[in-house]
């Protein structure tokens, strides 16, 4: 068995880790390109959401390489991902692809479903090799989301533009070079200090909290994936923005999948947040969109950026109402659509305008801190 | 008396009639938006961000318009309607959208009708979307289930069955029409494309009038539950009429953007494909769609038909 999956920003390291741990023979898709995106288009649906044509480019891109079978999530809707596994596989068979599609289904909250279900796909593999391979997966998860949230913190204040970058990339490969749980903490403390020392501790903008702060939320593979934001993060980071990006592979995993037997919520509760503006889940992390706004208003940030891939629907609800958590909560939003015409330029273009107009609402009105506590200022928000 | 405002779109072609009949037994005065007109959809593509589908902006065009008309503006949650089958998520947020659009200025009346857990959940909802006109639940309910039990009974089987039996007789070309309900019905969004059809000679099938002994065949053939209502209904409508030799054509009208609709117009078509020559067209609509590029297009699909109906015989 020669297995794949799509991309999603940097999953594919933990999913990597925990397949080959199961015995399997991985087949990484290529990075996603301009090229895997191209075939994507060519081959779903016009109004498809565009990480249903960025994941058929990497299947395909994969299934070419030689894999034969596909690994893929599922869900009960309401929103599409649920029937992504579905359309996926008659579009690559209708294609010519011969390889078997497996979807493995969400557990509904039951750990016992999740091993249940992986048994029936590797019958080989021992409870203990299963275990060791989770372990493994999931300590580089941990390892990406720490690397990854630095890295948002740091790049407003390195000294040398883009070397916070190049550390992080470099911290990960050596998080997927690693075959222990120990390398991984290992890999993952070195490469949080080599970006710590890139950073200039003195700037003065800094010990003021001056720096501009800026939360991006909204669908979870445009905001993870790099390929489809246009790089977001690291745009506003070189911009001079401490950057807070609320979901991560392990949050996603926290959230849905072992929250109801761990009890792992830490305390933020999506839907008492987001309640005054959005009163029910609307599928995807529409609900999660609002309440991290929410969220990081209340907690004094300049700033949210909704990524959402155009057409898609739990996004489309939580930009109809994020005017208003804007509004209340003293926080500038900005909703970047993307699909497969968005431009590169445009977007720097955007994030650039937003950066600037929060500085000079920043010079008029001083830190948002300081403006909720002069009510009438919000009126500048309209 | 309370005058209730309910917006003639959207949610209001599956449950609205129901509601009307229910509201008005308790002694409420209750006001329907009028059909669609170009100023509707105007207000309401200025009141929704830009990349919702135009139903929905539809939607918030005729909220606006019976906001200024009522004391209460109608806009129930329609969750989901049976177990494991939900709304499209525009559905699930449509209040919010309303508030938010309408910036507070009327109240709503937004009970949640979530029935894919337990159908009990309509009592609830029920009972708490009367509870401004009657503090007593038990008159609420029973109200209620006279209500629904008279649409049930014009509505849905002995309903399907008379339209089946109008479609058994249809003269002309047979052409089925998949969409949404609010699409179809709705003059303005559908540009009139079943008036049409009639005036070309061809009578439109639609997915409600085919009949769930029809519909449950192919919806079990499929590996995968589809998991929206009306795209469930669409996908098995649709497979069975590629399988009936008296459907000449079939054409499919989407919502410019429409999310389930991506996924499941699509997997129709590749499935009908393989399996039935039966020509398929495919028209998407949004605001600045012209109407004489649609009318083109119909004329020569069903010109088409036609051709090969003759051809055949
Ligand atoms: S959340 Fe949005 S983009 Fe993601 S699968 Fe669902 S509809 Fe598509
Ligand atoms: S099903 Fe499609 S047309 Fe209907 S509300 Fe959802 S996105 Fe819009």
């Amino acid at each position: 068995m020669r297995l794949t999956f799509p991309h999603m920003g940097t999953l594919f390291i933990p999913l990597k880790a925990l397949f080959t741990g199961l015995g399997c023979d991985v087949v990484v898709p290529p990075p996603t390109s301009k090229r895997t995106l191209e075939i994507g288009v060519k081959h779903c649906p016009e109004f498809a959401c565009l990480p249903l044509k960025i994941s058929v480019g990497n299947l395909s891109e994969a299934l070419d390489l030689g894999a034969d079978t596909v690994i893929m999530a599922g869900g009960v809707g309401p929103c599409r991902f649920g029937f992504y596994g579905e359309l996926q596989k008659e579009i690559l068979l209708d294609m010519g692809y011969d390889f078997r599609m497996v979807v493995i289904d969400p557990p509904q909250g039951r750990a016992r479903h999740i091993l249940e279900s992986f048994k029936s796909l590797f019958p080989a593999v021992t409870l203990s090799q299963a275990l060791h391979a989770a372990r493994l997966a999931w300590s580089k998860i941990v390892a990406i989301d720490r690397l990854e949230s630095l890295a948002n913190r740091s790049r407003a204040l390195e000294r040398e533009r883009g070397a916070v970058s190049a550390a992080l990339g470099r911290a990960l490969e050596a998080v997927d070079a690693a075959e222990t749980v120990e390398g991984v903490w290992q890999a993952c403390e070195d490469g949080l200090a080599a970006i710590d020392s890139l950073v200039d501790a003195d700037k003065a903008e800094y010990a003021a909290g001056s720096l501009v702060r800026v939360a991006v939320v909204g669908e979870i593979y445009v905001v993870l994936e790099p390929f489809a934001n246009h790089c977001v993060e690291r745009k506003l980071g070189e911009l001079g923005v401490i950057v807070e990006r609320p979901l991560s592979i392990s949050h996603w995993l926290k959230l849905n999948v072992l929250l109801d037997f761990l009890n792992m919520s830490g305390g933020f509760r999506p839907g008492e947040l987001a309640r005054p503006y959005l009163g029910h889940t609307v599928g995807g992390h529409g609900r999660e969109t609002v309440a991290s706004a929410v969220k990081y208003g209340r907690q004094g940030y300049d700033g949210v950026i909704q990524v959402a891939p155009f057409t898609c629907m739990p996004e489309i609800v939580a930009e109809s109402v994020l005017h208003r958590v804007s509004k209340d909560h003293g926080i500038a939003s900005m909703s970047l659509v993307v699909d497969e015409q968005t431009g590169e330029a445009g977007v720097v273009t955007r994030l650039e305008a937003f950066v600037d107009m929060i500085r000079r609402r920043r010079l008029a009105y001083g830190a948002v801190s300081q403006r909720l506590t002069a009510k009438n200022a919000m009126c500048y928000y309209d | 008396m309370l005058t209730i405002g309910m917006p003639r779109a959207l949610v209001h072609y599956d449950c609205g009639d129901v509601w009307v009949k229910f509201f008005e037994t308790l002694g409420a005065a209750v006001a329907v938006s009028p059909e669609t007109a170009k100023d509707i959809v105007d207000i309401g593509v200025s009141l929704s961000v830009e990349d919702a589908c135009l139903p929905v902006k539809v939607y918030l065009g005729h909220a606006a318009y019976m906001a200024k008309r009522c004391d209460y503006l109608f806009v129930p949650r329609l969750v989901s309607l049976e177990q494991r089958t939900y709304m499209c998520p525009k559905f699930l947020g449509l209040p919010d959208m309303v508030r938010a659009a309408l910036r507070d200025s009327v109240r709503l009346i937004d009970p949640t009708i979530d029935l894919s857990k337990s159908a009990r959940a309509m009592t609830q909802a029920v009972v708490r979307a009367a509870s401004f006109l009657s503090k007593d639940p038990a008159r609420s309910l029973s109200v209620w289930r006279t209500c629904s039990r008279a649409a049930a009974v014009c509505s849905t089987e002995a309903d399907g069955r008379r339209k089946a039996v109008d479609c058994e007789e249809a003269a002309g070309l047979r052409i089925g029409v998949l969409s949404h309900p609010y699409i179809i019905i709705d003059r303005v969004l559908s540009m009139g494309l079943v008036d049409r059809l009639r005036e070309m000679g061809a009578s439109a099938i639609l997915p409600e009038s085919v009949l769930q002994d029809a519909v449950e065949p192919h919806l079990a053939e499929l590996g995968r539950h589809i998991f929206w209502t009306h795209e469930k209904r669409i996908y098995g409508a649709g497979m069975a009429m590629a399988s009936d030799p008296s459907i000449s054509g079939i054409i499919i009208v989407q919502a410019f953007g429409c999310g389930p609709g991506s996924m499941i117009y699509d997997l129709f078509t590749r499935k009908c494909r393989r399996r039935s020559a039966v020509p398929v067209l495919n028209l998407s609509i949004d605001e600045h769609t012209g109407e004489a590029g649609i009318v083109t297009r119909l004329e020569a699909f069903v010109d088409m038909l036609t051709r090969a109906e003759r051809g055949c015989m």
